[in-house]
């Protein structure tokens, strides 16, 4: 088990609970040299809660910690499993997840290969749970002195959330095409503004067996730019699309997810708060973990209130209130920033207002 | 003259049904201890403790001091300037009797030497006391009286405010009460007060202390020998010839307003002549009574100390003290059910067996103990529930939360479900965290991300028990969605799992389980310990 395995899930969950160290994207700019040193200098300090967090694991783990292990899935004796199992689902036991890998690092420092993995671990750790970019790249750089392998297209994040535009770019040359499950590279593309690049990248991408996956993350990439029509089309492009690769969960849920956002966009220009009568309006559109219901009270042409009412999801609850904080001061969904690291259920949760509202007109419309 | 007696009795009715309905209504505000805290301008159990019964029985059978008998000793010591003044002008259930009384338009009636029944009744609660059985609560006045307001009308004041599906089920023991407290008004029809001068217990013990007394009835040569003094007495205090039944009379000096002829004075004790005959106590009679009396208070508890063992062990509120001590001061007046929020708080019936009865317990299928909550122990009277500060309250473990991996919906793979993890949350123990379950792995061995479903795992080092998680499984899972039969997560009680101590600080117990839970994972040092860089890596 690698390093790889404690990835995946947290990448969709991240900001709320552990990021203390992340900058919001382009707000600050730094030089090279700059990031150079700030990789430098905060790399080597140990993050301030370090000496709070004691050490703690469960006494049937296996420290060995064995590079390939072929017995029985058991969270309570193999260390990878245990991170995926019980460190990732629990914001609260993260550090504590850190300072076990440090502890495995400094117990197996003699096996190179061990040691690659530790390091790679911390890395992604630090990347995914805690947002702390500085960190994630200080220990991958190790890791890859030690032969492990670090995937660019994380580097390139870190440097662009780190606020260095330029080392982002020129270590994304690794990355000539988007060969990543969820299309992580259109969308940092998209994000760090190169929206050309990104839908170039999604073609190229639908071209070579993932259309849903690539037209999918081309739909977001116009949305984020507000250029809605051409989001519907590439929508629409990842519903018809026929996977030669991927995943088959992944396809589904990239469709159910070009569904809701078609639905949602579609209700975006009709959309007028003040032609909806008074009333408290429900609706529900689909999240990460199922469907996500909402409840929206409009009164004297004013959006009231946005409830969410019912959801699945595990770990979004900046989003929860925050979403619809946004909706309520713009009295309306759009151009409502999706929350960083939870950008399904922000989305959702904007569908489905739009559902909602949409509901209100509709009725209004009727008598 | 104003009728100061009557005026006093009233303010004290009035008060005790506001202790009851108004300061311990628990709602109104979220911030329940805060609220409380609020209302509570004097304590909300100060009848309680005012009754001596309560404070000195539970002080014998708990063996050990409980401050209410500092207000108990109050009481008595106002009885020797003014015999059984708590009977004749404080005790609310005797108000009520004298209410009754005037309804039903009973006159006074003595029934001789049976006014000697109330001390056997005492002697059989003090001898039981002393072998460890509290038998108060079943005869003392004011538990009677709180209890039976309790169950008969504190669920109204619920329907009607609150709503009627939030009144929690009857159960045997609150027939019981209530069957107890309409037999003491139906004696009423023999006489009147008839309990109060014949079978309560709490106003013997006052009698007692009536032998100190300092100013008593007395009956001078102006003596008409009307009678009208026996009709007016109500604790059947005046005997045939007119003179005072020392012991019995409690001070209301209603023969004083009714005598035609002003032959009736409430002088010094030991000023001029003294009073016509003493105490009417047969040697018989005392050795048979007291005979009689041992032999119950020594059967009861023998009776019911083999009795039926506990079905379940109950969980107690936040602050008990341990189980058998919490048996012997619990005086089973039901103050902390009637201020607790939600009814998290319900009586005991038989299942507890007899000792157990009408004892509080939690009842998490029905509701969760709110964090933000400590009231049970700051209005028991007899320290059976620890007074805790809020802080003190939430570290107090009263049982510990189990997951039935069987039925728990994620755990059997059945759908995604979080809600007890929410509840514990919102509730700020975050006792109850996610494990990955059912985890599908590729080709590679890596596992799936997507796959499998987060599952609650119950922390132990964080939980208290508080069974909000519980309440909320199965209000939507059981009740509403019909998915399970009962609660996937159940609150247990028992050794290991809560905190029942009679002193001490729980705070200091949740550190030291802390403690010792580092020391058992201590790691060894000779890896170098947990450096965040080590050497070699600079």
């Amino acid at each position: 088990m690698t390093a790889a395995v404690v990835a995946c899930v947290a990448i969709q969950w991240a900001t709320v609970w552990g990021g203390q160290a992340a900058m919001p994207q382009g707000s600050v700019k730094r030089t090279l040299a700059e990031i150079e040193a700030l990789i430098q200098k905060v790399g080597t300090t140990q993050p301030d809660w370090w000496d709070s967090v004691p050490l703690t694991y469960p006494p049937t783990l296996d420290l060995n910690w064995p590079l390939r292990d072929d017995g029985p899935w058991d969270a309570s004796r193999n260390v990878g499993q245990y991170l995926w199992d019980v460190i990732n689902p629990n914001p609260d036991r993260w550090k504590e997840g850190i300072k076990l890998v440090n502890h495995l690092m400094i117990r197996h420092k003699d096996d190179r290969a061990k040691l690659a993995r530790s390091t790679e671990t911390l890395g992604r750790m630090f990347h995914d749970l805690m947002e702390d970019y500085a960190r994630a790249v200080f220990w991958w750089r190790i890791a890859a002195k030690y032969g492990g392998y670090v995937e660019p297209i994380d580097l390139a994040h870190c440097y662009w959330r780190l606020g260095c535009r330029e080392m982002a770019v020129e270590t994304l040359a690794q990355a000539p095409s988007d060969y990543t499950r969820h299309g992580a590279l259109i969308k940092l593309w998209a994000d760090m503004g190169e929206f050309d690049k990104a839908l170039k990248l999604a073609e190229q991408k639908a071209r070579a067996g993932m259309p849903t996956v690539g037209y999918l993350a081309a739909g977001d990439a116009c949305r984020l730019a507000g250029r809605y029509d051409e989001a519907l089309a590439y929508y629409r492009k990842a519903l018809a699309g026929q996977d030669a690769a991927g995943r088959e969960g992944d396809v589904k849920q990239g469709k159910e997810r070009a569904k809701a956002s078609i639905e949602g966009i579609q209700l975006f220009d009709a959309l007028d708060v003040t032609r909806v009568p008074d009333g408290t309006y429900t609706a529900a559109s689909l999240a990460y973990a199922g469907p996500l219901h909402v409840e929206v009270t409009v009164q004297g042409g004013r959006i009231e209130a946005v409830r969410v009412t019912r959801h699945g999801e595990k770990q979004f609850y900046s989003a929860l209130t925050d979403t619809p904080n946004q909706i309520i001061a713009r009295q309306g969904v759009k151009g409502v920033d999706a929350v960083t690291g939870a950008t399904m259920t922000s989305e959702a949760i904007i569908y489905a207002t739009a559902k909602a509202l949409a509901g209100g007109m509709s009725k209004a419309g009727g008598r | 003259m104003l009728p100061v007696r009557r005026l006093i009795q009233g303010t004290c009715l009035a008060g005790f049904l506001a202790l009851f309905f108004w300061m311990c209504w628990p709602y109104g505000s979220k911030q329940y201890a805060e609220a409380f805290r609020a209302r509570e301008i004097v304590d909300a159990e100060l009848f309680l403790t005012l009754d001596p019964l309560v404070s000195v029985s539970t002080a014998i059978a708990g063996r050990m001091f409980v401050w209410s008998l500092a207000a108990g000793a109050g009481m008595m010591l106002v009885g020797v300037l003014l015999p059984r003044a708590f009977c004749g002008y404080v005790c609310p259930l005797g108000t009520l009797f004298d209410v009754f009384d005037r309804l039903i338009g009973r006159r006074g009636r003595p029934f001789g030497r049976w006014n000697h029944a109330r001390f056997v009744l005492l002697a059989i609660v003090l001898v039981a006391a002393a072998f460890g059985v509290l038998l108060s609560g079943f005869v003392a006045a004011i538990p009677v009286l709180t209890r039976a307001l309790l169950f008969v009308l504190a669920p109204v004041q619920t329907g009607f405010l609150k709503g009627w599906y939030l009144v929690p089920p009857a159960n045997v023991g609150h027939v019981l009460s209530i069957v107890l407290i309409a037999l003491m008004f139906a004696l009423s029809l023999l006489g009147r007060r008839f309990w109060c001068s014949y079978l309560c217990p709490t106003g013997a013990l006052l009698s007692l202390f009536s032998l100190l007394r300092l100013t008593e009835r007395r009956l001078t040569g102006k003596c008409v020998k009307c009678g009208c003094c026996v009709g007016a007495c109500s604790f059947a205090a005046v005997r045939e010839d007119f003179s005072t039944r020392t012991l019995s009379c409690a001070s209301c000096r209603a023969c004083r307003g009714a005598c035609p002829a002003g032959a009736i004075e409430f002088p010094w004790r030991w000023s001029g002549a003294k009073n016509a005959g003493g105490v009417d106590l047969s040697r018989r009679g005392v050795l048979a009574g007291l005979g009689g009396a041992a032999a119950l208070g020594v059967g009861v508890p023998l009776a019911i100390g083999d009795g039926i063992e506990p079905r379940e062990l109950p969980i107690r509120p936040p602050g008990s003290v341990p189980e058998d001590k919490f048996l012997q001061l619990c005086v089973r007046c039901g103050q902390c059910i009637k201020v607790c929020p939600n009814n998290v708080l319900q009586p005991a019936g038989f299942e507890l067996g007899f000792n157990g009865l009408w004892t509080p317990k939690v009842v998490a299928d029905w509701s969760g103990c709110e964090p933000s909550c400590n009231n049970c122990g700051q209005v028991c009277p007899t320290e059976a529930i620890r007074a805790l500060s809020l802080e003190e309250k939430r570290a107090a473990r009263i049982g510990l939360a189990e997951i039935n991996c069987g039925v728990c919906l994620p755990h059997v793979g059945r759908e995604a479900c979080q809600m007890c993890v929410d509840e514990c949350r919102m509730a700020g123990y975050n006792a109850i965290e996610f494990v990955r379950v059912g985890s599908e792995v590729d080709e590679k061995g890596e596992p799936l991300e997507g796959s499998g479903y987060l599952a609650p795992v119950v922390r132990e080092d964080r939980c208290v028990g508080c069974g909000l998680c519980q309440m909320r499984c199965r209000s939507i899972n059981v009740k509403s969605r019909k998915l399970l039969d009962g609660s996937a997560i159940r609150v247990v009680a028992g050794p290991g799992k809560e905190d029942r101590v009679v002193s001490g600080s729980y705070l200091d117990l949740k550190e030291e389980r802390a403690r010792q839970r580092q020391q058992r994972n201590r790691v060894e040092e000779e890896t170098g310990g947990t450096e965040y860089l080590p050497d070699f890596l600079r």
